[in-house]
Order: structure tokens, then sequence, then C-alpha cells
């Protein structure tokens, strides 16, 4: 494959993702009734296949506005003979005029400010399907026009064939034109599974009518002051970017709950808001061990982010992976911050989901108390705890950390091989270090580390008892320093642009600088944190240290 | 298309204007349509009506223009003259009644449209052309004097590359699916039809079903060929054994190497191992930057994206040096099945060799019998990197211009030295043109913009964004002129300025 360098420039620049765009203006206000499915609000109607189910859309979701799941898993057998599962989808898309035709919002804040947004929104099908389409290469491989009822319709027949997704696919699109508001049904299957269904989808698609809208539902576009990163009013004081905080968990829980399918529940568990297609043993268990990570991490680490509000979580638990992915997909995704959508794979705490479920739990919860923090962690620490996170369980409310049997029989090979990193040189890496080496055993090493030092035998140390928490807290110390430091250099830099180079050599200096200076400043943290916390380790203690860490490998 | 031999060249489209507010169809030779304005025959040029001024485009770039109603010019001679008032007009070298002559036209007109038509639906991938030799199954959508170029191209390197590796084919080898895409990121272009992420500039699929996917770009038709080399290298790789993948080195920088190939249309030949000047300006950024890759870390450390530039360096080093290139080669055939080469799987029934082990193969192969042998070697390589390879054609200057300008800091200083080096060897690249006229306006320097952004527009009048720079770097006092010609450039492509906004 050859690669332009520009492929390691982040490009992700589809709408809806603005964080600014977090209330679902085209959400619908009917759902499903049993066979029909109707939209009072944007005036449509259809009949989706037989005992096909809903599916709910993102919180923060501006463009689809319905969507269903077949109950059946069709299969391709690929070449290399691995078999692919498939679940056919059908999407409703609203592509209102006056959301498309707007480019730009301009609002003036007060006499010095002008915000201006740039909305870019999809103008049509093609355009929103060619930036959003991730299940492979596709073509329209046939298009006609007709008519239903007065309504212009365009079909298309879209063929997936290259870079697939799990197998070759059909995409079956219908656009019903209107004045006001251009909708496009859209249903997926695998291609294997397209002769026994078309028959079937057809006469869904057929069933597509326009009903009487309410007034203005195409123009009703408030995306509001909201955005849910953990890093917004970070400047205003804590007690009110608590208030804020608050006033948002509560919109956004409030817009979880309107309009959830049939089938769902909703329940406060604890801190979490869970809304289940599963039974609720399984939400009791997944939010008991979430309340004790929680708790864990409160005990732990109370240095963090102490004044910190914790937002709720949402914690979206779907009936199985195919409706996890279908609740997932769409054009919003401010609510990441703030959801965790998984789905019952019965494996308890060690299963996929489990671990996946853990990580995030740790991951909001850093999050919400310190994101400068959490993203200086170095890879030794963000890594380790991160894997260290997800083989947690929690056993009468207690926290364990459990190392999985494929993690120990790497680290074995690895000491085999004379391959294991020692922990100081571990401990001194940079992200840009770590990731340069390409050595994805080191990630086994990363967790071994951190898993130690929770283990009883270092908890036993009086040496190695609090190093994990002294060197979150003085890598805490190291992060703010720096970032005061860069304050006034914030505004250096305004000047800097104005002293310009003069000569090409002047220029390449700057360039040479200026190309070190992130990797220089992560390797700055790394140090500091690493020489703050093991100043008075002598040598002595680093072998006993390592005697004993190496020997928890075996 | 027999029957329409005057376009049988087209293939590929790109509708700018689908509006039909007028018949005419101007066709351009890289592919482009331009439909729905009124277009005007001059001498040497076709006139385009847009609502927001006229655009001048050079016979040399286009291959067909459909006018309706064309009127009649001048009698250019006496003879002309005199049979003007008989009635007659010269009409494909012989004298015919003006409505004989105009029956003529009008079918003909009718056919070109019809013609016209259907090459536009070539566009679409539903409607791609194929074409199938012993070693390739073909599938384009581009005009097919491009695709028979490329095809030209593939086959010839395709015999090179067997006979200087002795490569033999298997006998039941089916032929390779080959997909030639008429753009990167528009409609049935490379991204939506291939399945590939963005970055990506061509791919080949080494499972089944194998393909080689890439596109064309009619910008930069030699960065295409490049890409076409890279890519089709990897399918000859997989030629040497096809139970086996090649490890990321020297997989890529191998490809890389032969990316940098040339090809004479007339004499069908082909030259390898040139210096692939748009890699070696990356090296010479890392190098400005302070960063000098070492040979252990390239070879022993998996997919790195240096495999593309630094590894290519090395495989040049190594290919033009006597008493290197014979080893290299040895080293290269060794992986997929010496004894003394440790394989691993790669999955789908695959082997591979890890790069820690490519490494130790490498030395083994090379000679290097110590770490003292290895830095010798390291050193050897630096120095030819520092020494003796340069960026010297106008194209490599060009690159070397836009990566100074583009990357982070950008370094606007070096290149505007290396695009007037470029202008001043011969470059007549509208898109360097406009680089650096964005430059020299950014600098204040906008007569000098303003002159670039004219000779641009000269090269390509059909390419939008030159319009809008041009608006830009002329004075507030011409405000109606900037007006117009912002306005224009929109109208020729309303799809380029999407996501930009003139602020005040």
């Amino acid at each position: 494959m050859l690669v332009a360098l520009a492929a390691l420039i982040s490009l992700a620049s589809a709408p809806g993702r603005s964080p600014l765009c977090a209330a679902p203006p085209l959400a619908p206000l009917a759902q499903s009734k049993s066979s029909q499915h109707e939209d009072a609000r944007l005036g449509f109607k259809f009949k989706p296949p037989k005992e096909w189910t809903a599916v709910p859309l993102k919180v923060d979701e501006n463009w689809q506005v319905a969507k269903y799941l077949s109950p059946r898993e069709y299969l391709y057998n690929d070449p290399q003979g691995w078999t692919w599962e498939h679940k056919p989808q059908l999407i409703v898309i609203a592509f209102p005029a006056a959301v498309v035709e707007k480019d730009v919002e301009v609002e003036k804040k007060d006499e010095k400010t002008t915000e201006i947004r740039i909305l870019n929104p999809f103008k049509n099908y093609e355009d929103y399907l060619a930036r959003t389409y991730a299940g492979g290469g596709y073509f329209i491989a046939a298009e006609e026009t007709g008519e239903i009822e007065g309504v212009a319709v365009r079909k298309l027949e879209i063929k997936v064939e290259k870079l697939s997704y799990n197998g070759p696919k059909r995409v079956m699109t219908w656009i019903f034109d209107t004045p006001e508001i251009d909708f496009a049904m859209q249903i997926e299957m695998l291609e294997t599974a397209y002769p026994k269904l078309k028959k079937e989808l057809e006469s869904s698609l057929k069933s597509f009518r326009i009903t009487p809208r309410a007034a203005n539902a195409s123009a009703a576009h408030n995306a509001g002051d909201m955005t849910l990163s953990p890093s917004a009013w970070s400047d205003l004081p804590v007690f009110e970017r608590r208030m804020r905080r608050q006033d948002q968990e509560r919109v956004l829980h409030q817009r979880a709950q309107q309009n959830l399918p049939e089938g769902w529940t909703v329940k406060k568990h604890g801190r979490f808001l869970v809304l289940n297609r599963s039974d609720d043993r399984c939400a009791q268990r997944m939010v008991e061990r979430g309340e004790a990570l929680i708790g864990w991490l409160d005990a732990q680490f109370p240095f963090v982010g102490p004044q910190e509000y914790m937002r709720a979580p949402i914690l979206r638990i779907c009936k199985d992976w195919e409706e996890q992915n279908a609740v997932s997909s769409g054009t919003g995704w401010s609510t990441w911050w703030l959801e965790i959508v998984t789905h019952d794979d019965k494996g308890g705490a060690a299963s996929w989901q489990g671990q996946y479920f853990n990580w995030r739990v740790f991951e909001l919860w850093f999050q919400e108390h310190d994101d400068d923090l959490f993203y200086a962690f170095p890879p030794w620490l963000s890594q380790g705890l991160r894997d260290t996170a997800e083989d947690v369980v929690v056993s009468r409310g207690k926290v364990e950390f459990r190392r999985d049997s494929w993690e120990r029989d790497q680290l074995r090979t690895r000491a085999r091989e004379g391959a294991l990193s020692k922990p100081r040189d571990l401990m001194r890496l940079s992200s840009s270090s770590f990731w340069d080496k390409q050595d994805w055993g080191m990630h086994y090493e990363t967790e071994a580390l951190v898993r130690f030092l929770l283990s009883p035998a270092a908890q036993r140390n009086a040496r190695t008892k609090d190093v994990l928490q002294n060197y979150i807290a003085n890598l805490k110390t190291v992060v703010e320093e720096i970032k005061a430091e860069e304050k006034p250099a914030a505004d250096a830099a305004e000047t800097a642009k104005a002293d310009k180079p003069k000569t090409e050599e002047e220029e390449a200096a700057r360039f040479k600088a200026e190309r070190t200076k992130w990797k220089d400043r992560e390797q700055r943290i790394v140090d500091q944190a690493f020489e703050r916390t093991f100043r008075d380790w002598s040598d002595k203690d680093w072998a006993d240290f390592e005697k004993a860490y190496f020997a928890a490998q075996d | 298309m027999a029957q329409f031999p005057w376009i049988g060249r087209v293939a590929a489209a790109l509708v700018l204007a689908s509006a039909a507010a007028s018949a005419d169809v101007l066709l351009l030779v890289d592919g482009r349509v331009i439909d729905g304005k009124p277009l005007v025959r001059e001498a040497d040029a076709i006139v385009v009506k847009f609502e927001n001024g006229d655009v001048r485009v050079p016979s040399s770039l286009v291959l067909d223009a459909v006018i309706e109603n064309e009127p009649l010019g001048e009698p250019a001679t006496p003879e002309e003259a005199e049979q003007r008032k008989k009635g007659m007009v010269r009409f494909e070298g012989r004298w015919v009644s003006a409505r004989a002559r105009d029956e003529l036209v009008s079918k003909r007109v009718a056919e070109r449209k019809r013609a016209a038509e259907e090459l536009k639906g070539y566009r679409l991938w539903r409607n791609a052309r194929e074409e199938r030799t012993k070693a390739f199954a073909y599938k384009h959508n581009v005009p097919a004097d491009v695709f028979a170029s490329y095809r030209d191209l593939m086959e010839t390197y395709f015999k090179e590359f067997c006979r200087a590796w002795k490569i033999k084919t298997p006998k039941d080898l089916p032929p390779l699916s080959v997909n030639l895409y008429c753009d990167y990121d528009g409609p049935d272009g490379f991204l939506q039809v291939s399945g590939a992420g963005w970055g990506v500039l061509g791919y080949f699929r080494y499972v089944e079903p194998m393909d080689l996917n890439f596109y064309y770009d009619r910008l930069d038709p030699r960065g295409t060929e490049e890409v076409m080399f890279h890519e089709t290298n990897h399918y000859l790789q997989k030629l040497i054994d096809l139970k086996f993948s090649y490890p990321h080195f020297p997989g890529e920088s191998l490809a890389e190497y032969y990316g940098a190939s040339s090809w004479d249309p007339q004499t069908k030949k082909i030259t390898t191992g040139l210096v692939l000047e748009g890699r070696l300006v990356e090296v010479q950024n890392d190098i400005a930057a302070g960063t000098w890759v070492r040979l252990q870390a390239l070879i022993s450390t998996e997919d790195m994206y240096e495999h593309y530039t630094w590894g290519w360096s090395l495989v040049h080093f190594l290919m033009n040096r006597d008493a290197y290139a014979s080893k290299f080669q040895k080293f290269v055939l060794a992986l997929p099945s010496a004894k003394d080469v440790k394989r691993s799987s790669e999955g789908f029934g695959l082997q591979t060799v890890r790069q820690a082990d490519v490494f130790e193969a490498f030395k083994s192969y090379m000679g290097l019998k110590d770490d003292t042998a290895v830095v010798e070697l390291e050193r050897a390589w630096h120095a030819y990197v520092r020494d003796e390879l340069k960026v010297t054609s106008a194209r490599g200057l060009e690159q070397a211009a836009m990566t100074a300008s583009r990357t982070y800091p950008p370094r606007p200083i070096r290149a505007k030295r290396l695009f007037k080096e470029a202008l001043e060897k011969g470059s007549e690249n509208p898109v360097a043109m406009h680089r650096y006229g964005q430059l020299l306006a950014a600098d204040g320097e906008k007569e000098s913009a303003r002159e670039l952004f004219k000779k641009a527009i000269e090269r390509d009048p059909l390419e939008a964004s030159f319009y809008d720079s041009l608006a830009s770097a002329l004075p507030q006092s011409e405000k109606d002129e900037r007006e117009r010609l912002h306005k224009l450039a929109r109208e020729i492509d309303p799809s380029a300025f999407r996501d930009v906004i003139v602020l005040r």
C-alpha cells in the first residue's frame, strides 16, 4: 500500500461531529407502532420489514431519523475460509432544504465577538454516503426514477465490493424528493442475502409515504451551546463549571430517554443511567462493577480533581453486537464523552464487553476529574492502566486485579527471549519513543508493571507501596507546572509570529526546533515525573524492585 | 466506438456544469467535460461563455467541441468569397451547398452529442471499460488515451521486471485484476470505489481475490506512474513466491525503488532505478529536522513509514553499488525460501519474515559480520544520501518546494527559492505556479503573485482555485473584478468551494 504523508494528518471533518451539535433536531417525535413507523413531526411513515426491530438513534444525531435492524443474521464465506455474519439494516436519512443549504451560522456574541460556525452539511444522499459510509468501496450499479403517490423517487442500487467489511454488500436506497425535505430510505445487506430479501425489502420501500408534518419541522435546528468534552469550561471557576456540568447531565439524560423504541427499559442504577435491551441482572452486574471501580479510583487517587463534578455516565446495553454497532453508527460523536455502549455477551467481567466496560469506566473517571493529567500519561501508565483495568473483577464489592493467561504466556516468551524491559527503562519512555519501537510485546509489559505495583507483594513493601499514587501525583504537578509555563509562552508565540525568520538558515533552525518541541515536551514530562518519584531510590532499591517484579512474571 | 472516430480516444468525463442551459459540449484531453455553457470557436482556442466571464481554452487542451448552430466565419480567401456568393461553402476539402453542409454538420453534431453523453457515462464505474491481456485484466473509467499509455507501461514493466529478477510466472496464473480510476476523491473515483482510506494513493490486495488499484491524477500524471510502478511491483514481488508476503522492508522500499522508473512511449522502453525525488525530499526534510534514520532501526522495525523514504534511499544505494547490488538481490530472493532465513506465518496461508529476522538475514547476505560492519555500511549509505542523491529536475524541485510550503512548521523562504529554481528549469506546472503565487501573495508581493496566477490560468484555464487566488490578489480598488473572479471560480467548480467562506 502506498500512503501519502498526508495520511498521517487527521482529516475527520464529517458534519455533526462538531461538539456544539449535541441536540437531535430531527429526532422523531413518534416511533414504531408494531408494524408501522410514523414520524408526525417530519411527516413520513413506512412499514418496516416484518419482525425488524427499531434501533435507538444517537442523542446527538442530526441526520438519521429512523433505524431498524433485521432479526436474522446472514453469512458470507470469504475465499480465505472465514465466515462473516451480517444483519441487514434500514436507515431513513432526512435532508431538510433549510439545513442542507445552510453552510454557515453567524452569531454576534457581543460588540467585539462574532462567532462563525462552519456547518458544511450534507448536500444530498450521495454526499452523505461519500462522507459516512464505512462498509467498503462502493459504486452506484443502477439508478432509475419513478413516482409514488405524486412524490418523485430516485431508486439506487449500490454495490459494495472492494475492501468490504464482512463481505460484499448491496445497498438499496430510495430517495423521496419533497419540497422541504428529501428522505433517503437505505437498506444495507450482504450481497448473498440480496436475492432472498429483495422482494420483501422493496415492499417496505414502496410503503414509504409523506404525511402532514409539524409546522417548521425542517428548520427546527437548535444545536445550542452544549459541548460534552470534559475540557469545556476549564477556565471557569469550579463552582460554575459544576453547575454547567450538572445542567448538561440533566439535559443529556432527558434526551437519551426520549423516543426509546419498544423493548428498551430506562433505570437509574447508582450513578449510571441505564438504557437496557438486555435483562436487568446484566445491568445490575455491570453497574455494581462500575460503582466498585469508581469507588476504588476515588479512594486510590483522591488528589486527582477532587472538586470536579463527575457526570453520571449513560450505560446503553444492547441486545447483541450487531445492535451495538447499529446504535454506535450515525453522524454524531459528542456523546462519546459520557456514554458507554455495550451489549451482554454473557461472558461476565472477563469477556470482551466486560473488559471494554471496565476500561471505559476508568477512562471516564480520569477524563472527568483531570483530562490534562490523563492525556499526559506516559505509555507505561496509559497502556498499563488500560490493560489492568480491563482485567479487573469485583468480588463482594472489592476490586481485584487479575492476570489473563494470554498475557502471562506472552511475558514468559519475552522472558525466555531475553526481551523483557527493565521497569525503569519502560518508565522513561515517552509516547513517541514507545511507539517508535513498534514492539507489540511491550504492551504486555506495561500491564505487568502496573499490576505489579497494585499487587499484594508491592503493597507490602514500604518502598513500592505508594509508587503508583506518588507517580501520578508527581505527574500531575509536572503537567500543571508546564501548563503554567506555557501560558505566557502562548502570548510570546504571537510576538514570534511577527518576528518571522528572514533567511533560509533562520527558517531551518526554527523548523528543527519546532519539529522536536513536542517530543521534547513529552520526554520532559516523563523524565521529571520519574525523577521526582524515584529521586531517593538507590541502586539496591532498584535491584530489589526488579528482582521482585521479574519473579512475579513467572 | 468505431462509428465516432473523432472522439474514439475519449473515455471519461467530469461534468462541471450539468444545467443544460446550452447544448454545447467541450471535451478536454484529460477527460473533463464542460457542458451547459455556450462555446465559441476561435482559431487556436475554444471560448467558454460562463455567466461571470469568458474562459479561453487553448486548442492543445481540447479534444473536441460540439457547438450547435456554429456560424460561418469570414471567408479566408478570394476563392472562398467567390464560392460563398454562389451559396457554396468549403467543407472537408470540397465545395458543397450551405444547406448540405448544415445538414451534414447538424447530423454530426447530433452524433457527437450522443457520443459525448456516452463518454460521460463511462466515468460511472458501472459503465467502466474492460480489457484483458495475458498478465492483467484491466477495468477503468479514464480517457482511452490515458488508459492505453498505462496499459502499455504496465505490460512492458511486467516483462522487464520478470526478466531482471528471473521470475517465471505459473502457467495457470490468471491475469491480475487492475482497476484504474478517473480521480482520487470524486464520485466514482479511487477512494469511493476501491474502499481505500484517506491518504492511501494506491493498493495491491495480496490475498484472493487479488487486485491492484490506483487512480489517474490529471494534474500529476508522473505521480500516477510512480504509484502504478510501486503497486505493480508488489504484485511482481508476489510472483517471486505466491505463498510468501514480503515484509514491509524490503517490500515497500523495493516497490519505491521501482516507482522511480521512466517510460518512453515512443520506443516503449523502461528505465528503472532513477532518483525518486519526492521521497528524497522527505528524507532531506527529516535531515533538516535533525533525524538520521539508523540502519538497524530501519530494517528491524515493523511497519515503519520510513520504509518508503529512507528505505527507498537504502535500496537505491545498494542497487547502485557493484559491491552490494547482487548481494542485495540475493537477500531479497532468499527471504521466501532460503533455509537459513527464519519465517513465520502471516495468516491467509502466507509466510513472511519478521523485521528482526529480516535484519539477521540482511546481515548474513550482505556479509556484515559484526556491529562495526553494520556501522560502516550505515556510514556509506548516509554519505550517499548526503552527497550523491540530489533533487535536480524541475519536478523534483517543485515537489521539494511543495513539501517545504506544506510541512509543519512551513518553510516559505525555502519553498519560494525552490519554486523559483523550478521555473528557471522550465517548470510548466500550473499547480506549482499557483502555490508559488500564494506564498508571494502572503508576503505582500501581490503583483508577482498575480503574474503567476495568470500564468497558471493560461496553462489550465478551467482550474477554479486559480481564479479565486487571482481575485484575492487584486487590489481593493478593483472590487468589481475581484467579485467577478470569485464568482467565476465558483461557477467553474462549485464543489471546490464548499468549505470556503470569505470573512471580513
